[in-house]
C-alpha cells in the first residue's frame, strides 16, 4: 500500500523516468519509508550546506539513490568524530561523506564505491607551490584533518624522507577550517580531498591547487570513496549497490558528476581497487577490546598531551587569579568607573559559553584585527580559559575580601598602615582563608575544561584521544582511557589542594561579621 | 598650644546632620572624658580626630597638623596623600569597642605588626618591647595566644598593648568596656587607669561613669552633634548645668 502510494506521489511529482520503483527498498531502515544518511555538512562539493540545506555530490548521489527505491531521504548531520559512532549505534542507514574506503575501516564496516578519491594539496597562489610527492613538505606547515585518510598518508612520511625535517602537522575540525589557515598564514599547505582543492580554488581565486591528485601512497591507485554501511546489514548494502548500478546505467551518476565539476571522480576509471570479499556478515558485536585498551593506557601517547592538560590549566589559572584579584579590588573601589569596568567584564565573560570564547579567540581575531593578532591554538586557548576563569575569581576573591570583618581594616588603618599594606598585611591573610577552598575546586574544574580545546585542535588529553579513535573505531576503549587519565589528574590537584588547605588552617577563627562594630552614637 | 585643637567640626551621615560645629580643645597629658546619649556624635567625634571619618565642615589638629587634609594654596582643606595621613595615624592609638585584633595573628605577632611594618622597627626589638608591654598588661603568659583563645578582657588589654607600643603621643578609646561581660570590665579599666597614670593624653568614649569621675580631668558633655557642658568631673557629677546634662545622669543614675 505504501510502496503504491508513494509510486503515485512519483508519478504526480512528474519525474516519468522513475514511474516505477528500480530497485526493491530493504527492510529493517532505521526510519521506514526513509533512507537515513549521517553525513558531515563541512564538506564541500560532496557534503556542505546551501541556502539552509543539505547540498552536494554525495547528497544528490542519495536523493536519487533513494528515488530508485521510491524512499526519501533524511540527512543528519554530525561531526567527523560522530560518523561510524553514529553508524555503529544504528542511528543511520549509511554514511556518505566523502569517506575514504580503507583497510583499517574495512574490517569493522562495509562500503560501496560511488566516487574516486585522492588528496591534493592547496597552497597559496602566490606561493607557487607544486610538489610531485611528500618530501618538497619536509618542514612546511600543513593544515589537514586528524584520523582522516589522507592525514594518514601523510603522517607516513615523518616516518619516513621528512625524518630530519619532519612536516608540522596542524589538525582541524574540516577541510575548511583546515584551507582557513593558509588564508591566515597559519599554515603552508592545506591537504584535502581532491574534489575539495578544486572547489576551494574556485571559489577562492588567492588560492591553487599545489599538486596532481594523487592516492595516499605513490604504489597504489587513488583509492575509492564509499558508503559506508554496517556489517549486519546485508541487505542495505545490496538494494544501494544495485541502486548506483542503475544511476550509472542511466546516466544519472555522470550528469551529477558533471554537475559538481567531478568527471574526475567517476568509480568506472578505476584500475582494479575492488573491495575484497567481505568479512563473514553478522560478525559485528560490541565488545571490550582489551588488548586495545590496555595498549592505550600503557603507551606513552598520553605523556605530552598530559603535560599540556596540567599546563595549560596552571598557567590559565594563574591569568585568572591574576586577574581576579584586580577585579575583585576594582570591584571594592570607590571608583564608580571600575567598578562599571568589572561589571562588564563579569557580565560578558559569564554570560557567553566558554567554548565559543575559545574559537573567538583563536578563529576570529584574527579576522577581526586583520591577522595583526593571529594566536597558536594553545595561546589562543589558554588565554580564552584564564580570561573567562578570571571572571569566576573576581567572585570568589571578592567575597573573601568582603568576609573579613571591616574593624580589622579599620584596626590596621588606625595603627597607621596604608590602604595598600592593610590590604597586604591584614586582610587579605584572612580573606585567602575563604579564598582558597573554592579556588582549588575552580583548578579541577579548569582541568577537565581543557578539554574544550580540541575544537581548536590543542594537542591535549581529549584530543589526542579523538585521534586515536578516529583512526582505531575503539571509542569505548580509548574514552575510558581519556578517562582514567583525567581521573589521575584530578586526583593529584585533589591532594594538592587538602595540602595546601591544610597548610592555612592557622589556629583562628575567622574574624566573622557580626554585631556592629561601628556605631553612631 | 593644645595637643588637640577641634575647631566648629561638621559631619554629615547621608541626610542626618551627626556633628554641628563641635569645637574642643584638649592639653597634653589630659584625661577627657565624652558623656552623652546614644546618637550624640561622641564616636563620630572621636573617629574624625584620627581622620578614619573625614569631615565635611571645619578642622581638626593634633600637635599642631591636620590629619587627614592639608591647606591648599587657596587656604581651603584638600585631601592629603594616604602615604601622609597613615604616618600622622600612627601616631595617634586607637582602642576599639570590639578590640579589632587582627585574627590571623597571635596576641604577640598583633603588638609587634605595627612597629614592624609601619615603624621599621626590626622584630627582635619589637619582640621585646611587645613581652614587655603584655607583661605590663598581665598577659605575658598568653603572647602567643590568637585572639579566639582569649576573653574579650585579654583581648582589649592586647589592643591596649598593641596601640601603646606605637608610642602614641594621644590615645583614643571607643567605648573599650561596651562589649565586655561586667565581670571583665575591672581589668581593662584598670590598664587604662594605669596608662592615665602614666600621663597618656586620653580622650575616651565610655559609659563607665564612676571611671569616668575617677580618672577624668574633665567631662564633655554631647548632645545633638554639640557640646553642651565642659566641666570638671567633680562639678559635672556634682552639679550639671545643662538640662540635657541634667536628664543623662538622672538617667544613668537611676537604680537598675
Amino acid at each position: 500500500m505504501r510502496h503504491l502510494l508513494s509510486a503515485a506521489i512519483l508519478v504526480l511529482a512528474a519525474t516519468p523516468a522513475l514511474a516505477a520503483c528500480p530497485v526493491r527498498a530493504p527492510a529493517g531502515l532505521v526510519t521506514p519509508g526513509t533512507l537515513t544518511i549521517g553525513t558531515m555538512l563541512t564538506n564541500p562539493p560532496q557534503t556542505f550546506v546551501e541556502n539552509g540545506e543539505p547540498a552536494g555530490f554525495d547528497i544528490d548521489m542519495s536523493r536519487a539513490i533513494a528515488e530508485t527505491m521510491c524512499l526519501k531521504t533524511e540527512f543528519v548531520n554530525v561531526t567527523f568524530a560522530g560518523l561510524f559512532p553514529g553508524l555503529m549505534s544504528k542511528k543511520f542507514d549509511y554514511l556518505s561523506s566523502g569517506l575514504g574506503i580503507t583497510p583499517q575501516r574495512r574490517e569493522t564496516f562495509d562500503f560501496v564505491p560511488y566516487f574516486r578519491g585522492g588528496i591534493q594539496l592547496v597552497g597559496r597562489k602566490e606561493n607557487h607551490f607544486f610538489f610531485q610527492n611528500e618530501e618538497g613538505l619536509c618542514g612546511l606547515r600543513v593544515a589537514t584533518i586528524a584520523g582522516t585518510t589522507q592525514a594518514l598518508a601523510l603522517e607516513r612520511a615523518n616516518r619516513g624522507v621528512c625524518k630530519q625535517r619532519p612536516i608540522d602537522f596542524r589538525y582541524f575540525p574540516s577541510f575548511n577550517d583546515a584551507v582557513i589557515q593558509l588564508t591566515k598564514n597559519s599554515a603552508d599547505i592545506a591537504f584535502v580531498d581532491w574534489g575539495f582543492a578544486s572547489y576551494i580554488s574556485r571559489l577562492m581565486p588567492e588560492l591553487a591547487p599545489a599538486s596532481p591528485i594523487i592516492s595516499g601512497r605513490p604504489d597504489v591507485p587513488r583509492n575509492l570513496m564509499g558508503l559506508a554501511f554496517r556489517k549486519s546489514e546485508q541487505a542495505q548494502e545490496k538494494a544501494v549497490s544495485e541502486a548506483i548500478q542503475v544511476l550509472e546505467r542511466n546516466g544519472t551518476y555522470g550528469k551529477l558528476l558533471d554537475k559538481w565539476h567531478l568527471r574526475n571522480g567517476d568509480v568506472r576509471n578505476q584500475s582494479d581497487d575492488k573491495p575484497k570479499a567481505k568479512a563473514q556478515s553478522g560478525s559485528f558485536a560490541i565488545v571490550f577490546d582489551s588488548k586495545a585498551f590496555f595498549d592505550t593506557l600503557f603507551s606513552t601517547q598520553f605523556f605530552l598531551p598530559a603535560l599540556t592538560t596540567l599546563g595549560i590549566t596552571l598557567v590559565a589559572m594563574l591569568i585568572a587569579i591574576v586577574l581576579g584579584f584586580g577585579g575583585a579590588l576594582a570591584a571594592l573601589s570607590q571608583s564608580k568607573i571600575l567598578r562599571g569596568i568589572v561589571q562588564a567584564y563579569l557580565g560578558f565573560f559569564r554570560g557567553v559559553p566558554v567554548l565559543v570564547q575559545i574559537v573567538f579567540w583563536y578563529n576570529a581575531l584574527p579576522v577581526l584585527t586583520n591577522n595583526a593578532i593571529n594566536l597558536p591554538a594553545l595561546v589562543a586557548g589558554t588565554l580564552a580559559l584564564g580570561l573567562n576563569e578570571g571572571a569566576y575569581m573576581t567572585e570568589i576573591i571578592r567575597s573573601g575580601l568582603i568576609s573579613v570583618d571591616p574593624g580589622q581594616r579599620e584596626a590596621a588603618r588606625a595603627l597607621g598602615m596604608t590602604k595598600a599594606k592593610a590590604m597586604r598585611r591584614i586582610v587579605m591573610p584572612q580573606a585567602l582563608r575563604v579564598i582558597i577552598p573554592p579556588t582549588g575546586n575552580q583548578f579541577i574544574a579548569m582541568l577537565k575544561t581543557t578539554s574544550l580545546l580540541f575544537a581548536i585542535a590543542v594537542p591535549e588529553i581529549f584530543a589526542t584521544g579523538t585521534d586515536i579513535y578516529g583512526r582505531n573505531f575503539k571509542y569505548f576503549e580509548v574514552l575510558s582511557v581519556v578517562s582514567i587519565w583525567y581521573l589521575v589528574l584530578t586526583g593529584l590537584l585533589t591532594l594538592v589542594q587538602k595540602g595546601v588547605e591544610r597548610r592555612f588552617q592557622v589556629r583562628q577563627r575567622p574574624a566573622v561579621k557580626g554585631a556592629l562594630a561601628l556605631e553612631h552614637n | 598650644m593644645a595637643l588637640v585643637e577641634i575647631r566648629d567640626v561638621h559631619k554629615r551621615f547621608g541626610m542626618q546632620d551627626v556633628l554641628k560645629g563641635v569645637t574642643l580643645d584638649v592639653e597634653a597629658g589630659e584625661v577627657v572624658c565624652l558623656l552623652g546619649a546614644s546618637g550624640s556624635g561622641k564616636t563620630t567625634l572621636l573617629r574624625c580626630i584620627n581622620h578614619l571619618e573625614s569631615l565635611d565642615g571645619g578642622e581638626i589638629k593634633v600637635a599642631g597638623e591636620l590629619v587627614g587634609y592639608a591647606r591648599g594654596v587657596d587656604g581651603k582643606l584638600e585631601e592629603e596623600p594616604d602615604r601622609i595621613t597613615s604616618a600622622k595615624r600612627a601616631r595617634i592609638g586607637m582602642v576599639f569597642q570590639r578590640f579589632n585584633l587582627f585574627a590571623h595573628l597571635s596576641a604577640l605577632e598583633n603588638v609587634t605588626e605595627a612597629p614592624v611594618q609601619v615603624l621599621g622597627v626590626s622584630k627582635a626589638d619589637a619582640e621585646k618591647r611587645a613581652l614587655d608591654l603584655l607583661a605590663r598588661v598581665g598577659l605575658k603568659d598568653r603572647a602567643d595566644h590568637y585572639p579566639h583563645e582569649l576573653s574579650g578582657g585579654q583581648q582589649q588589654r592586647v589592643a591596649i598593648a598593641r596601640a601603646v607600643a606605637m608610642e602614641p603621643r594621644l590615645m583614643l578609646f571607643d567605648e573599650p568596656t561596651s562589649a565586655l561581660d561586667p565581670e571583665l570590665v575591672g581589668e581593662v579599666l584598670e590598664t587604662m587607669r594605669r596608662l592615665a597614670a602614666d600621663g597618656m593624653t586620653m580622650i575616651l568614649v565610655t559609659h563607665e561613669l564612676a571611671f569616668a569621675r575617677e580618672v577624668a580631668d574633665r567631662i564633655i558633655m554631647m548632645a545633638d552633634g554639640q557640646v553642651v557642658e565642659d566641666v570638671p568631673p567633680a562639678s559635672f557629677f556634682s552639679t550639671p548645668q545643662h538640662p540635657r546634662s541634667k536628664a543623662f545622669l538622672a538617667r544613668a543614675m537611676r537604680p537598675a
